[in-house]
Parts: C-alpha cells; structure tokens; sequence
C-alpha cells in the first residue's frame, strides 16, 4: 500500500504521509511556485517534480533521496526548428509522467502541452520528443481547449507489453503503438465531441479525451473521461462505447481505475462544462463497480451544500491496493479515502489549487 | 544581442532556459533592456551592442 501522497499544487510540492491515525502535509518544496506534475518511480524510488514558472518557462527537478534534496536537471524541450523559427514548438506545461515497464529501467514518458511526447532513457537525465508522433500530420487537427494549445494528458503503457503504448490527448483522441512509439496508429473510435460541428464531431481525431485509465489487471478495459461523456473500451482503447444517463453529471475530468478489478472505476462529476463546479453543491466521487452499467455516487465525508470545488484530470489518484484513493481540487481541499471511497477524510482546506496527486 | 547572451550563457548553461524558450525567443515575461531601450527582436536576438553599451534582463510582472 502507498505511504506517501504527493501535492502538485499552483505555491509548491507537499508530501502528505500518515502519523498514527491521521494524515499530516508536510512543509513545502518549491514554495510559491507553479508544480505541474510529480513523478514517483516505483521502480526505483526516483522523484520527478515538474514546474511551470510564470516568467522562465518550464523546469524539472530529480531527488533521488525521496525529496530531502532536489537538483536541476534539463527539461524536455522541442528541438530547434531551423525552417520556422518565430512559430517553432516550445514547451508550455509538463503534463504527466509515466514509468516504462519493468523490463524498461530508465524509461520514463512525459506528456506535455502542446502535445509532445518526450521519452527519457536514462531516469530523467535527458529527455528525447518523440518525432514519429510530432510529425503526424493528423496532429493538425489537434486543439487546444482551455488553453491555446493541445495536451497529451495520459500515457498508458501495457503491463503486459512495455512497447504497447496508449495516449489520451486533449484534444486529439486516443492513440496507439506498438512498437514502443516508433510508430503510431489514431485509435479512439465511437466517441463523439458535441461541441464540434455536426460533420466533425465522429472525428477520432479531434476527441477532447480528459483523461483514460486502465486496469493493470485486464488493460483491455479502457475508461474515458471525455469532456461530453463517459466512454469504455474493451478492446485496449481501439473502439469505445458511451456510458450514457450517468447521474449527477457525465461531465468532469479524472478517471481511475481499480488496478484488480476490471469493472471498478472511480470518477468525479461536476457540471457541465461553462460553470464546472459540484452538481447541486454536492461534492461526489462516482463509482461504477459493474463496468459502467451503475454508478454509485459517494459523498460520505464530502460536501454536501455549498461546494463549487472543480477536480482536474490529474488531481484524482488511486494506489496498488485499490482501496486508497485521494483527490484534490482547485480549492485547495484535499481528501483521502481508505476504503475505495465508501468514506473521506479531509486532510486540508487550505492548501494552493491543486493540478495533480500521486501515490509514491 | 544573442551573441552577448551566449556569453552569459556559456559560463552558465542552466540560464538560458530561464531567459529563452526552446527555439530561442526571449520568453513571454521576460524583457530584456539595452540601455535605456526594450529590445527590439524578441525572437531573432538581432539588435545590435556595441563595446560599453548596457544589457539588463529583468522579469515582466506576471501570476498570483
């Protein structure tokens, strides 16, 4: 079971650890700046703490004593473009970290916004974009939403096949390979964005994906929180099927999914999409535990009135056991369950917004 | 101006994506003075120093 719940959050990296019976947030690492993502190696212990600076652009740090110490180290960033260089790609935000698989120490993917992927070989040291997607020319159509430019917002590589990748991006729909990223295939069918025009909006290519999750135990189910709906697939995120008629809301932007059960998966619902605050005022986490056919919408220990909290698509987490699960939102609450979300502790309510939480 | 900053720049590699972005344009929020003038090639670099003139690089105001 994971010990250490990590805090990205818009004033700097908390690390919040249980002392007895209760979770305590430890002091800050990287007071008042922008942490845009955290990554916890659980092969090796390794941390990665991404920021997004107001005025320097995009920073990484590496601790290799479980955030005692920090060093900097060169973040990924898009190689020089010699043909266009007023409009040429630079980094916005490092998104998201994944580890390869076991078989693959050192492999680490970053997804960042404008939509590279980069690859790390060597546990962060450096970092290489990955071209064969880059240079796609569907990722044309890819769009920016909220902000000006796309996001690859969840890679997901096959425990069962390291070179098996899955990408979300948003907004740019699913896409695969199997070839560990040599080369790339659109994936993602069956969705639909509401918002594009009616002729568009079957286009895989321009689905605003928020986040996917799979089950380690059966990587064939794929869970997507998409901006207009929830969608499964069962078939490695190839084709999906819309979850229709989930109440309160099928709007939001985290999923998780239950790594040994296939058909548990644990979402946030807020309303749709201009206000994205708690439906009603009433704060719930929804969980489906029949691969999607019902969903249970839990708020022990939650709001019940008077909450306009938003949860962003990093910022719901689950560990290896699938009982712990935390969340933390814009408002800078955070909450803790340790048992698969029948009940919530409040850990703070006072903490920075929140962009993300991970298990180390 | 770029070859100035390279200068900088090159007793102090973790600098300059502090001061430009991955294609080499001065940042967003990052302004940049010579003498008494905002620099005028954001992305090019190209104003021209001369021997005894002065480069002052300061952050705009930004965030919350």
């Amino acid at each position: 079971m994971a010990g250490t719940l990590y805090i990205s959050s818009r004033k700097g990296l908390f690390a919040v650890r249980k002392r007895g019976r209760s979770w305590s947030v430890g002091a800050p690492a990287f007071l008042g700046e922008p942490v845009s993502a955290v990554f916890a190696d659980p092969r090796t212990g390794l941390l990665l703490a991404a920021l997004r600076l107001g005025h320097f652009g995009v920073k990484l740090h590496r601790s290799e004593d479980g955030g005692k110490t920090w060093s900097e180290t060169p973040a990924p960033a898009f190689p020089k473009t010699s043909d266009d260089p007023k409009h040429g790609p630079s980094v916005d935000t490092l998104w998201n970290f994944t580890a390869g698989g076991a078989d693959q120490p050192g492999v680490i993917w970053c997804g960042t916004i404008p939509g590279g992927l980069f690859r790390s070989g060597d546990d962060g040291l450096t970092w290489a974009l990955v071209e064969t997607l880059w240079n796609r020319p569907e990722r044309a159509k890819w769009m920016g939403v909220g902000g000006d430019q796309p996001g690859i917002g969840t890679v997901l590589v096959d425990p069962r096949d390291s070179n098996k990748l899955t990408l979300g991006i948003s907004t740019g729909g699913v896409w695969k390979s199997d070839d560990g990223a040599k080369t790339w295939r659109q994936a993602g069918f069956g969705m639909r964005n509401e918002y594009l025009p009616p002729d568009k909006a079957g286009d895989p290519a321009m689905q605003d994906v928020h986040r996917i999750a799979s089950p380690a135990a059966d990587p064939r189910v794929v869970w997507c929180q998409h901006h207009n709906g929830i969608f499964r697939s069962a078939d490695g995120g190839e084709n999906f099927r819309e979850i229709k008629k989930v109440k309160p809301s099928v709007f939001g932007f985290a999923v998780v999914a239950h790594p040994h059960d296939a058909k548990t998966a644990w979402f946030v619902p807020g309303v749709k999409d201009e206000k994205r605050v708690a439906v009603d005022g009433k704060l719930v986490v929804n969980r489906t535990s029949d691969g999607g056919k019902t969903f249970e919408p839990l708020n022990r220990g939650l709001p019940k009135v008077g909450c306009y909290d938003l949860i962003y698509r990093h910022a719901l987490t689950v560990d290896d056991s699938g009982d712990r699960l935390a969340f933390g939102s814009t408002t800078g609450n955070l909450w803790i369950s340790e048992n698969g979300g029948k009940a919530w502790t409040q850990v703070s309510c006072y903490l920075p917004p929140i962009a993300a939480v991970n298990w180390g | 101006m770029r070859a100035a900053l390279d200068a900088v720049f090159s007793g102090n590699p973790n600098l300059r994506s502090y001061v430009l972005d991955d294609q080499g344009r001065l940042r967003k929020h990052v302004n940049i003075f010579l003498n008494d003038e905002s620099v005028r090639d954001r992305d090019g670099l190209s104003d021209a120093v001369a021997p005894g003139d002065e480069v002052f690089v300061f952050q705009a105001l930004s965030g919350g």
